[in-house]
């Protein structure tokens, strides 16, 4: 046994010596890797302008398997399917081996970060051929380092989106493996390698612009590669496996691929009106993110490093790099990355990554070239897909110069060593070691402090919120008290912003970001006044103008329960912002108490509970009678202006909201009518988001109220007979209502139906991924069977 | 008699300086305490400062008001020692220069009072303080200095 474990260990040894270079360069990455948990400062959270862990792991992950997104009033969100794999999964799972969540966002960060400097690691190596092994072993543990430690990773990355980390650290390895593949006899298993990589990277499709990001260096690689190699077999064998790679990818991702391309159309319209609603433009926004050159090339230039709000600079530590120092090295960039252009003109693949650098500067450039505001302007969509060019392209830039600074410092590193023939091998090294630290220094220690000094994660000022969070534990408190009311309602959060996010004020900091109890309140919560086509909106407006009944009754129809006062806002930021809907805290008391709609139910901490004197359980109910009302939603506000309107006791329809077919065929009353009798009785089961079944029993027609956001989606099903679509109407001004002309007792069912577009693609996604990996491991599997044929010839 | 401490490094000009020296009577004494440049420590600890964390730079804010809320310092303009005396030495009021002093040598000094600020300990420790200022005096040794006194008197 003694024999077998010293020869183990020996081999072992033997192994770690052989690759010596490879395990140094990849602790060191691993090591700096842990700089991100310095980030944290101990116990806390980080959140970030669009990114924000969800406080139950699990119910998030769960929700990710629908396309209809039940949290506020409900919206078709074929794109969280997306995030299911990796990040919800991890997250889901971090939470079943109960790992708090702040260990599972420190593995996240640390784990991403590590990643990226990986990855270009093995870029870099796997492209720098010509070399002698530890000179392309320290090529690619300077652009892995540089990788990690630069301005994009601290000005876009870090502060603003974790999820889109993802892309950023896997790109240099997707790339690395295409490029292999392409050069690979064996196209089949790297094709199907290729495509896992990629699937690593699904979370960060959520947004579909990062997938033509992902593929666009592939393409352009592609048809370096042909270029440079211009025969007909080269042509064939490239086209075989980037097809391959493109089909089993798209095969394994069907499952998000198929909702997202059939709301396509929506998504776009959705993306747009939210841009629409803070008063801009897609061109506009292109405009804002353009990079001057001379700051895109240094890897600065954009506009928010030199930005702030009411005083408060969104980045505290971006007036550093107008130093002289600062000035100075970041100039070492450009010019190391150009470097190689000069000393190796004919190596290929410095060539690429030079051009590579150059088209990415003329794309972060964006508006300021006439060429990039032909781009922006002329090729269709593409000012939608990308509006933020320093965003979306910084990475490629910071790619390409992290592959051309190894390159450079390395042969830089040769040819002094070269220089220096006569001195001892240790001092040679050292001789020639000592600018390459001294550089390396300068660009990945001085000129990416912020990463160093951790103020990356915005630390709180005056104005502005830390992005490190620490939740009062009263919203723990009150959640457990809303989870003790068994019935379905909704929460209404005051103040309210226009895109759902929350601008906190806690001890130890506060929070940015989107509204950070929406998965750990176990009701809805209503975050964004555009919710419901704005009724959010016009509700809040209406308690801040003091007309706290007629408010009332459109949250009564809106199944709001409660009005939740955030007495922890952060009033200097919120104050005058255009994008929320609010008052001074004094007078939002002085409504909120004085009202006779809405009264104090609960405090919890610094959240105040008014109850909703309205409100009746109308997640599901049905309504005698209708009222046609001609106009938009401003007849909303006149309806519920009456003293005689009870919410419960009708539906609301707005002619606006219906075509020509709907007013001929639905049976409206265009008077106001109220208290007649309604003889219908229903009780209803949500066996999942996209699926209720709702128990009738009638002696007369009724409408059907679902107080969910209308989507024509929607299907209502009786006995499987479809109710027809011109009976499905928008109700109350934003819900889903149909008119059932039947009566008796009988069960209707509403469904989502393009959450059988999911169904199908989860299903051949998973046959898939079943068939990818038994071909992976056939020959595995082959051996495992001959053994075992074997073992038993032995014993028979 | 005027007194003029730590503030002429943080102007762009001297001039002001001179309206100073216009209110001195015959016989007028003026003390002029600040900041010199040409430390280089010093100057490496000013381009460094943007760069330590902000969290830091808010903890010497508790002890130094000058420094903003943002953690910037206020605009510096050291002048160098023959500056401040060409400034005198050209006003049109006559002055005479009664003696020049040199502070802060090779920053210890000053690091060693700024730093007994935090950690009173420090102020414990025996150091031959009096053999070090003895060292400012060599003429050798001046650009380590990182303030100069320059007491002035009307003629």
């Amino acid at each position: 046994m003694s024999i077998e474990i010293t020869a183990f260990l020996k081999s072992f040894w033997g192994y770690l010596y052989l690759h010596k270079c490879t395990i140094i360069a990849l602790l060191i990455i691993g090591l700096i890797g842990l700089l991100s948990v310095s980030w944290f400062h101990g116990d806390y959270l980080i959140s970030a302008v669009d990114f924000s862990m969800p406080l139950n792991r699990l119910r998030s992950f769960m929700a990710n398997f629908y396309g209809w997104d039940s949290r506020s009033l409900g919206s078709a969100n074929p794109r969280i399917s997306a995030l299911t794999f990796p990040v919800w999964a991890y997250f889901a799972f971090s939470e079943i081996i109960g790992l708090s969540l702040s260990i599972t966002e420190k593995i996240l960060f640390y784990g991403v970060f590590t990643i990226s400097g990986l990855s270009m690691y093995y870029l870099t190596t796997t492209l720098i051929s010509n070399r002698p092994v530890k000179l392309k072993r320290l090529a690619g543990l300077i652009s892995g380092i540089f990788y990690m430690l630069n301005p994009y990773v601290a000005i876009i990355i870090l502060p603003l989106r974790t999820t889109s980390f993802m892309i950023y650290a896997l790109l240099p390895l997707i790339l690395a493996i295409f490029v292999k593949g392409l050069n690979e006899k064996r196209k089949v298993k790297f094709a199907i390698i290729a495509a896992f990589v990629m699937t690593l990277a699904t979370s960060v499709y959520v947004d579909p612009s990062y997938l033509p990001l992902t593929l666009l260096p592939l393409l352009m690689y592609l048809i370096f590669y042909i270029l440079v190699n211009p025969t007909k077999t080269t042509l064939f064998s490239a086209f075989k496996f980037t097809t391959l790679f493109l089909i089993t990818w798209v095969s394994l991702n069907l499952y998000w691929l198929i909702p997202d391309a059939y709301f396509s159309s929506t998504v776009l319209a959705n993306v747009t009106s939210a841009y629409n609603s803070v008063g801009v433009s897609f061109l506009s926004a292109v405009q804002l993110n353009s990079a001057p050159l001379l700051g895109a090339i240094r890897l600065l230039g954009y506009w928010g490093l030199n930005s702030g709000y009411k005083g408060d600079a969104y980045s505290i530590w971006a007036t550093a790099y107008q130093t002289p120092l600062l000035i100075i090295v970041s100039f070492l960039l450009p010019f190391l990355a150009f470097i190689p252009l000069l000393i190796k003109p004919k190596d290929k693949h410095v060539l690429f990554f030079a051009s590579f650098a150059i088209i990415s500067l003329l794309l972060i450039n964006g508006t300021y070239s006439p060429i990039g505001n032909w781009i922006y302007t002329r090729i269709p969509l593409f000012s939608a897909f990308f509006s933020t060019p320093y965003f979306r392209f910084g990475m490629y830039l910071t790619l390409a110069y992290a592959f051309l600074i190894g390159y450079a410092l390395t042969e830089l590193f040769s040819r002094i060593t070269c220089s220096l023939n006569r001195l001892r091998r240790l001092a040679r090294h050292m001789i020639s070691g000592a600018p390459i630290v001294v550089l390396l220094f300068l660009i990945v220690g001085v000129y990416a402090f912020p990463l160093w000094t951790g103020d990356v994660i915005r630390p709180g000022t005056q104005v502005l919120q830390s992005n490190r969070y620490q939740m009062p534990p009263y919203y723990q408190t009150a959640s457990n008290w809303l989870g003790t009311d068994p019935s379905d309602f909704n929460i209404l959060v005051l103040p309210i912003s226009t895109l759902g996010y929350a601008e906190l004020k806690w001890a130890n900091g506060g929070y940015d970001g989107p509204y950070p109890a929406d998965w750990l309140f176990p009701k809805a919560v209503i975050a964004s006044s555009t919710v419901g086509n704005g009724i959010a909106g016009i509700a809040a407006q209406l308690i801040i103008n003091n007309q706290t009944t007629a408010a009332s009754k459109i949250l009564a129809l809106m199944n709001v329960k409660y009005v939740l006062f955030q007495e922890d806002t952060n009033w200097l930021y919120v104050e005058n912002n255009t994008s929320w809907i609010s008052t001074s805290p004094e007078q939002f008391q002085s409504i909120l108490n004085s009202s006779s709609s809405l009264s104090l139910e609960k405090e919890f901490g610094k959240l105040d509970f008014y109850k909703n004197n309205y409100w009746q359980p109308m997640e599901v109910y049905s309504a005698s009678t209708s009222i046609l009302s001609d106009g938009n939603l401003d007849q909303l506000i006149q309806i519920a202006e009456r003293s005689d309107f009870t919410p419960s006791d009708s539906v609301i329809v707005l002619s606006n909201q219906l075509n020509a077919q709907q007013i001929s065929t639905l049976p409206m009353n265009t008077v106001f009518v109220q208290n007649q009798t309604n003889n219908t009785s229903i009780t209803y089961k949500e066996i999942n988001p996209t699926q209720y079944t709702v128990h009738v029993n009638s002696s007369q027609p009724f409408y059907l109220v679902f107080s969910e956001s209308y989507d024509n989606g929607w299907v209502a099903t009786i006995n499987g007979q479809q109710i027809p679509d011109q009976y499905h109407f928008t109700a109350n001004g934003y819900a889903n209502g149909w008119y059932i002309n039947k009566t008796g007792t009988y069960t209707i069912t509403l469904e989502f139906t393009p959450q059988n577009l999911f169904y199908a693609g989860a299903t051949i996604s998973i046959t898939t991924l079943i068939i990818c990996t038994v071909y992976i491991s056939r020959n595995k599997m082959k051996n495992i069977y001959q053994k075992y044929v074997k073992k038993n010839k032995v014993s028979n | 008699m005027a007194i003029i401490r730590n503030l002429l490094h943080h102007l762009s000009t001297l001039k002001p300086l001179s309206n100073i020296i216009g209110l001195l009577n015959s016989n007028g004494l003026l003390l002029i305490d600040d900041k010199i440049s040409g430390n280089p420590l010093q100057g490496i600890l000013t381009l460094a400062y943007p760069l330590i964390p902000y969290n830091f730079k808010m903890l010497l804010r508790e002890k130094a008001d000058h420094i903003d809320r943002y953690g910037h310092l206020p605009p510096i303009t050291g002048y160098r020692p023959k500056a401040y005396v060409k400034f005198i030495t050209q006003n049109p009021n006559k002055l005479t220069i009664v003696e020049v002093r040199y502070h802060g040598f090779f920053l210890i000094l000053g690091a060693l009072e700024y730093l007994s600020r935090f950690f009173p300990r420090i102020s414990n420790i025996r150091i031959p303080i009096y053999k070090l200022y003895s060292l400012e005096r060599r003429k050798i040794l001046r650009w380590s200095a990182i303030s100069i006194t320059i007491v002035v008197e009307r003629v």
